[in-house]
């Protein structure tokens, strides 16, 4: 032990000694968030590894509870936004109303998009994207549509960049992408669905586009198009479906990440059988809303009393988190912490 | 003999390549088992393992115990291939759940090791590219460092506080609530 310690205080000037920095960070980025915080305290060269933006990208992100609209009693009342925590209790974690989009100095974050002629056509569609790892980095989806070809053209804008660039379509004639339809964003990807269930794919450069079949399109009877369920966790595009006609037959595909656009059919279940009720005719219902980012965990709505229900693939446990009796089931956004952006940033 | 073999899984799984430490010992060990590293995977793919794979970062005492470790979940991977169609299927799981038991059980014998030889099995994941062992190497690390105090940090690792007292106050102030 002596030895040892004597060789450490030869290098007392590295991190930690004998290993990379590369290697540090991989430790790092698997020590809870709060820890981080302390250790900027340790050394110089601590504080600028804690500080690190590389590190926190690479720290897990844990969603922590959903936005959702309150139901009003009174109907002339309008809707306020409420944040739901994911335990369904306690105060919640970040003010609904979110001021800090007003004031504490986060103003003049505010981005005004430069002007696109195609940003005032009625007919075209915009999809913000973001990867909640990286601050105040974010891209533009414009969605050029055809009344009769559906989408021709995409426009992208990039906030690193600052500019519009605009593609042509190339996932065919006859494309088209709903108002309610699923996005996602990742790793530098947009999916979205159209209404013939398939899932198309680009890129923020506008150079791979895709367009795959989903797995909810082999479904019979054919399902409405907001019965398509997409999701990302862990570094994968999810495609899940409750089948309300078949004891909720909860199924959730994988899209292998090798380029042959196979799904994988990873988990099947029955949510009515595995929460121990019946099914009366076809009135219960289960919604999909999200997806964990770190975990095979996802969040559900519905059933006869209406709550807010989670499932956990690997351990088969579904729990209800609370009834949403003073919430509507939908929209509900689910809020991820950004660890990335904290007071002593720029400093 | 890869290509004579392909098809034929008890072929395959008799395929033996040998791993050279850094201090020249000679080690057997399955292709199975040794493509867990990525490393060696694409140097087998690139067909250059013939009269042995020298791996001069790697001594023999930390090369024998990374071949303990692939050798174990070479098995648990070559049982997670065979499940995935029979995913439903509530006997298999429980089997399933038996193993994966018993592999967290040698996992957590494996990581009872002196911090030196555990930095070195982090170098030896990162240089091989096994990144099962990587993550349950430094996950070790980061529960141990978790929830410490800097001074702590300092002392298990040796290092100097270079910050004046002024800039480390400021620090503090700014996440004061991380050491509430």
């Amino acid at each position: 032990m002596a030895k040892k310690s004597r060789r450490k205080k030869k290098k007392k000037q590295q991190r930690v000694p004998s290993l990379y920095e590369d290697l540090v960070v991989e430790i790092l980025s698997r020590v809870p968030y709060r820890s981080l915080c302390r250790f900027k305290c340790v050394s110089r060269s601590w504080y600028d590894l804690c500080s690190d933006p590389d590190l926190r990208k690479k720290s897990p992100q844990t969603l922590s509870g959903f936005f959702c609209y309150s139901r009003d009693d009174n109907l002339n009342q309008d809707l306020s936004r409420r944040f739901l925590n994911l335990s369904g209790r306690g105060l919640p974690l970040v003010d609904p109303s979110l001021p800090f989009l007003r004031g504490l100095g986060y103003a003049d974050k505010w981005t005004v998009l430069p002007d696109t002629e195609e940003l005032y056509h009625r007919m075209n569609r915009i999809r913000l994207a973001f990867d909640p790892a990286v601050p105040f980095c974010f891209y533009v989806f414009l969605f050029v549509r055809h009344d009769f070809y559906g989408i021709v053209q995409v426009e992208i804008y990039s906030s690193e960049t600052g500019v519009w660039i605009s593609r042509e379509s190339e996932w065919g004639n006859f494309t088209d992408v709903n108002d309610e339809a699923e996005h996602v964003f990742f790793n530098g990807t947009l999916y979205a669905i159209t209404p013939k269930l398939s899932l198309v794919t680009v890129d923020t450069e506008g150079k791979i586009w895709r367009k795959i079949r989903t797995p909810h399109s082999y479904v019979r009877p054919r399902l409405m198009k907001d019965e398509a369920f997409i999701a990302h966790s862990q570094g994968h595009l999810y495609a899940m479906h409750i089948d309300f006609r078949n004891d909720n037959q909860l199924s959730v595909w994988v899209l292998k990440a090798d380029g042959n656009e196979q799904w994988t059919l990873k988990h099947t279940t029955s949510i009515t059988k595995l929460l121990g009720r019946q099914q009366y005719g076809q009135r219960e219902f289960y919604h999909l809303i999200a997806a964990h980012s770190e975990q095979n965990l996802i969040f559900l709505t519905g059933g006869a009393y209406e709550e807010l229900l989670s499932y956990d693939m690997d351990n088969q446990e579904a729990h209800v988190i609370c009834t949403l009796q003073k919430y509507f089931h939908g929209p509900m956004l689910p809020y991820t912490p950004c660890f990335a952006e904290w007071p002593s940033d720029g400093c | 003999m890869a290509s004579a073999g392909s098809g034929d899984e008890k072929a395959a799984a008799a395929a033996m390549i040998t791993l050279i430490s850094s201090d020249n010992e000679k080690f057997e060990v399955t292709e199975a088992t040794a493509t867990l590293s990525q490393t060696i995977r694409h140097m087998i793919e690139d067909g250059c393992t013939d009269g042995g794979v020298p791996l001069p970062n790697v001594t023999s005492k930390i090369l024998a115990r990374v071949i303990e470790y692939c050798k174990k979940h070479a098995t648990a991977a070559a049982g997670e291939e065979g499940s995935s169609s029979s995913f439903s299927d509530a006997a298999f799981l429980e089997v399933d759940r038996a193993f994966l038991e018993e592999l967290e059980e040698f996992d957590d014998a494996f990581l009872e090791v002196d911090r030196a030889t555990l930095f070195d099995l982090i170098l030896a994941a990162n240089y091989l590219d096994i990144k099962g062992l990587l993550n349950l190497t430094c996950q070790k690390v980061a529960d141990s460092v978790k929830g410490k105090t800097p001074e702590q940090i300092r002392e298990m690792y040796n290092i100097v506080n270079d910050l004046t007292p002024e800039e480390e106050a400021e620090i503090r102030r700014e996440t004061q609530w991380a050491f509430e």
